[in-house]
């Protein structure tokens, strides 16, 4: 008995211990797992707030500073929004621009309000580029022609209006390939040098004054009164400060 | 004889050589290989190629943009049928616009050419003069523009056809001509080409 009590009394702590220990063990894991997932959910979601309010997270700030998000190509494909029956998704390129070909410049000018896509088409703006050459050039037979890259690049439809308004400007008085306005290169577009060019020669024109306006056939004469002689100034003919031969022959 | 052309989705359909012949892709095909098995073609299914039959079937004495010279009675005669549509062609293209934009895309496919202007002219006809809103409401489109876009282009809309009315003046016609012209031959090009500055 004192044998057996001995051997149970130790044990009936344990076996206490035990109990509650396999108590704590049916609740206790469930708490801590419970608690654990908590804690995950915590940290993850940590993680979460951190990425999405991450001001130098560029993709965000970057796409609500452009424009309201938009339908993207691929999501949106099955998308009851899109047209099925707009000419530019439906058709491919070389077909659209020969519709759109088609359409006076009046009408080609309405299509870029009809959507962003519309506004945005590279097949338009190819249009835009063939009526810039055509008008610049003069010539409405001429054959379409092709863009070189940067080309592409422009936004023809508002460089022709530009072109438009300028012409208008100048309201004929001025022949349309004058120097005031740039000879069309063959493809309609001028590089950086080219456009100095021009106004350096129209700075020339300008500082020369009237003696800049003769013609060939006026010079000839000159050279003639010269008898021979090089004038020392070509360009200061008549000019006040003329040391030349020139003064002898005024006076 | 008679010539076999399998739609995208299986169904035989069998026309006149002549008929066939219209378009140019077939027409290489016949010269090429000749007449032995039926003709696949993957891009156009059977109820668009049952409308390019019935066109190429009533146009079929019509003479063939590869045969017609240069200049002739033959292309004189092809330039006035690109310049009036006749009646039976308004009916033949007056369809839905899923329809008439798979002939379009059939007839660039197969190199119908006559086929090919009819529809595109027939989808520019359904553009000109309309409003930006008829367009918008013609093909289903949404405007998708935001109100400062919208008030920009305004203004530039204003600006243009206040140009506009200077512009045909100053150009006596020459805006309102079309981009697509006829080609033209090896020595009025060159002609053609600008000079350098």
């Amino acid at each position: 008995m004192s044998l057996l009590h001995d051997v149970l009394k130790p044990t009936l702590p344990s076996a206490v211990d035990q109990i509650s220990a396999r108590l704590s063990r049916l609740t206790g894991p469930d708490d801590l797992t419970r608690r654990r997932n908590l804690q995950k959910d915590d940290s993850s979601d940590d993680e979460l707030i951190n990425v999405i309010s991450r001001s130098a997270s560029p993709t965000r700030t970057g796409a609500t500073t452009r424009r309201p998000p938009r339908m993207l190509h691929l999501s949106s494909l099955d998308s009851p929004k899109r047209s099925k029956t707009d000419p530019l998704r439906v058709l491919p390129t070389d077909l659209t621009q020969r519709i759109f070909a088609q359409l006076s410049v009046k009408d080609l000018a309405g299509t870029s309000r009809v959507s962003v896509k519309w506004n945005k088409s590279q097949s338009l703006n190819y249009l835009w580029f063939q009526h810039y050459r055509k008008v610049e050039l003069n010539d409405n037979t001429l054959p379409t022609g092709k863009w070189t890259r940067r080309e592409s690049k422009e936004n023809w439809r508002k460089i022709y209006m530009k072109t438009a308004r300028e012409r208008a400007s100048l309201d004929g008085s001025i022949s349309r390939y004058g120097y005031a306005t740039p000879p069309a290169m063959s493809s309609g577009y001028s590089t950086p040098r080219e456009i100095r060019e021009e106004r350096w020669a129209q700075e020339n024109s300008t500082a020369l004054g009237g003696s800049g306006g003769l013609g060939k056939v006026e010079m000839r004469e000159m050279y003639k009164e010269l008898g021979g002689r090089k004038a020392k100034t070509k360009n200061k003919i008549g000019g006040g400060r003329d040391k030349g031969g020139w003064e002898g022959l005024d006076d | 004889m008679i010539v076999s052309l399998v739609s995208s989705d299986g169904k035989l359909y069998q026309v006149d050589e002549a008929v066939a012949r219209r378009s140019g892709v077939i027409y290489t095909v016949l010269e090429d290989i000749g007449n032995q098995k039926p003709i696949p073609l993957l891009n156009v299914p059977s109820h668009v190629l049952k409308q390019v039959i019935e066109y190429c079937e009533y146009h079929r004495t019509d003479p063939l943009p590869q045969d017609a010279e240069w200049s002739g009675p033959a292309r004189a005669e092809l330039v006035r049928r690109k310049a009036v549509v006749s009646d039976w062609d308004k009916k033949f293209i007056d369809c839905d616009q899923t329809l008439l934009f798979e002939i379009i895309q059939a007839a660039s496919y197969l190199d119908i050419k006559p086929l090919l202007d009819l529809g595109c002219k027939t989808v520019a006809n359904m553009m000109t003069g309309k409003s930006v809103e008829d367009i918008r409401a013609l093909f289903h489109i949404e405007n998708d523009f935001t109100p400062e876009e919208e008030t920009a282009m305004q203004v530039e809309r204003s600006e243009f056809e206040s140009l506009y009315n200077i512009m045909i003046k100053s150009m006596a016609g020459g805006v309102n001509a079309p981009v697509t012209s006829l080609p033209i031959p090896g020595k009025a090009r060159r002609r053609l080409r600008a000079p350098h500055y």
